[in-house]
């Protein structure tokens, strides 16, 4: 016999009800009290940097600064989440110390001081960070298609239109992107829920002139490393978005990334020369602190790590070299119960023309 | 209620914690219903109110509060399992077992619920059906209103409980229950 209406209504009733426990509900509250920590800063007023020691080694880094061949515009994904920026800064032709930093952060957000010029210094500014809100450029993006260029196999490319529709020309200088894919069929709000990721510039090369106000330009980038075939080409839809540099109130941003509730702690930064001098890996060694009272996914994680000259610079200015990233394949399944550690290492790969050990490294975690 | 208060008011956070008491429940329960697991269901419904009270200035007013909130939080949980972490979740049940110790209470709940003949059945239903027989039946919203959280026809709500209500019946005729693995 068919239950009626109200019969299914009072089964329903006696159901095992989800409890919303008490102590989510406190959670929830003081993650909220945060908020407006965030919403009054702008990163270079406020971002929570603490800063430590960086002990430097002395060991020189031969050859880096003077590596000829510039890695234009092809930069991998790594393990399909990290990229260097399509031209890193250009740094003085220095010797650039081995390093290793000792840092430690209350928020997704760690520095280490400069190597050699700080030592025996720690100081710390201020502390938490709930996540970063950004503005959308005043870009209209065309449809996103992978397609081909005049030097990487067919179909490995990602191509669209970009036209300006601000009064503003946009420039590296106050635009950067992410560029990030998904499986055939599935849809993603944001490109933290991605299979992988990558920060890219808004101008195919530095000698591209600024996108003036209505005007329109080609936009094209072979990202390395991203899902690909056999044979070179993509395999997942590329999916594009550009943000304007600086952040925002969380009420302003139309995007905001959620901080993980993680304390990293920057152990060390050895960067390496390629063979060929054409790039650079960069090994980044950090403890990941669990500082919340629910475990924490490794899975969950997304990693942005930036150097910058200035140490106050948030990854969204224009000279740093950002990178985004992921536990390596063997730490994913991982779960941080509360005050839980893991080590982690992550491997960038950087133009060989950055002196990535006279510049302060960064990185926070946020949620996907 | 005022659309232009910013989230970062103490009358904001006033008004976050009345949704808190007021709408955890349904937030909760409808987020369990998409994952399956107690843990993952609060994790979204922190998200979530954190997002509402984030994107507070964005709140029009054109719905009730209750299915904006339901709204987020059936996005996120789709978001959630249409995402790699969700595709990655099996390797991830060895580590868990480990963290028993400290999560009793959680596991306790964990395992009422899948003790729970009803649940058991409308879990094993596909989304579409567990989502509408949830919010109808458990959270005694109106068709019209689940119509505006999934986004879809007030038609199409009528359709899915109508089979919702057959396939739920079969399930808990043959007694037992197997879930479906493609959620």
């Amino acid at each position: 016999m068919t239950p009626t209406d109200e019969e299914w209504r009072e089964r329903f009733k006696n159901m095992t009800p989800v409890p919303f426990p008490e102590e989510l509900a406190e959670k929830i509250r003081q993650q909220a009290k945060e908020q407006p920590k965030l919403a009054k800063s702008r990163l270079r007023e406020s971002v929570s940097h603490r800063i430590r020691v960086w002990k430097t080694t002395g060991v020189a880094l031969a050859g880096v600064a003077v590596a000829g061949v510039i890695v234009a515009s092809v930069f991998p994904f790594g393990k399909g989440a990290n990229q260097a920026p399509l031209h890193a800064p250009l740094q003085a032709p220095v010797q650039g110390p081995k390093s290793s930093a000792s840092s430690s952060a209350t928020s997704g957000t760690t520095t280490a001081t400069l190597p050699g010029t700080a030592q025996n210094q720690t100081s710390s500014m201020a502390a938490s960070v709930a996540g970063f809100g950004l503005q959308a450029a005043k870009l209209n993006i065309g449809p996103v298609q992978v397609g081909s260029g005049p030097t990487w196999p067919t179909n490995s490319y990602v191509k669209t239109n970009l036209t300006n529709i601000g009064t503003q020309p946009v420039s590296n200088k106050n635009t950067f992107g992410i560029l990030y894919f998904t499986k055939p069929g599935v849809n993603v709000t944001s490109w933290t829920q991605s299979d992988s990721a990558t920060f890219v510039n808004v101008l195919n090369s530095p000698t591209q002139p600024p996108i003036a106000p209505s005007s329109i330009v080609q936009w094209s980038f072979h990202p390395v490393g991203a899902p690909h075939a056999n044979d070179g080409s993509l395999t997942e839809v590329p999916h594009l978005a550009f943000y304007q540099t600086g952040l925002v109130n969380a009420n302003q941003a139309d995007q905001f990334w959620m901080s993980a509730p993680v304390q990293i702690q920057i152990v060390s930064v050895q960067p390496t020369l390629w063979a060929n001098h054409q790039a650079q890996t960069i090994s980044l060694h950090m403890s990941v602190t669990n500082s919340s009272l629910q475990s924490v996914k490794m899975h969950n994680l997304w990693f942005i790590i930036w150097f910058s000259s200035n140490p106050s610079a948030d990854f969204t200015q224009p000279n740093v070299v950002r990178f985004l990233d992921f536990a390596p394949s063997q730490q994913q399944g991982a779960v941080l119960t509360p005050g839980g550690q893991l080590m982690v290492n992550l491997q960038e790969v950087g133009g060989a023309n950055t002196n990535f050990g006279a510049m302060y490294p960064h990185v926070a975690a946020v949620l996907r | 209620m005022k659309n232009d208060e910013t989230a970062s008011s103490q009358p904001a956070l006033a008004l976050l914690d009345s949704w808190v008491r007021d709408y955890g429940p349904d937030v909760i329960n409808l987020a369990y219903t998409y994952l399956r697991n107690y843990h993952l269901a609060q994790d979204v419904s922190q998200d979530v109110f954190l997002r509402a009270y984030t994107h507070y200035a964005s709140f029009r007013g054109d719905s009730s509060v209750k299915t904006w909130l339901l709204s987020i939080t059936a996005n996120r949980c789709r978001d959630y399992l249409r995402s790699w972490a969700s595709r990655h979740e099996v390797m991830e049940e060895g580590i868990l077992d480990y963290e028993a110790a400290d999560f009793s209470t959680e596991h306790e709940v964990e395992e009422q619920l899948q003790r729970d003949a009803l649940w058991a059945a409308v879990q094993s239903l596909p989304i579409k059906y567990r989502e509408v027989l949830i919010l109808y039946y458990q959270r005694g919203l109106s068709g019209q209103e689940i119509a505006e959280v999934l986004n879809t026809s007030e038609q199409n709500v009528r359709t899915r409980l109508h089979r919702g209500r057959q396939l739920l019946k079969g399930k808990l005729e043959e007694g037992g229950v197997t879930h479906d693995t493609n959620r």
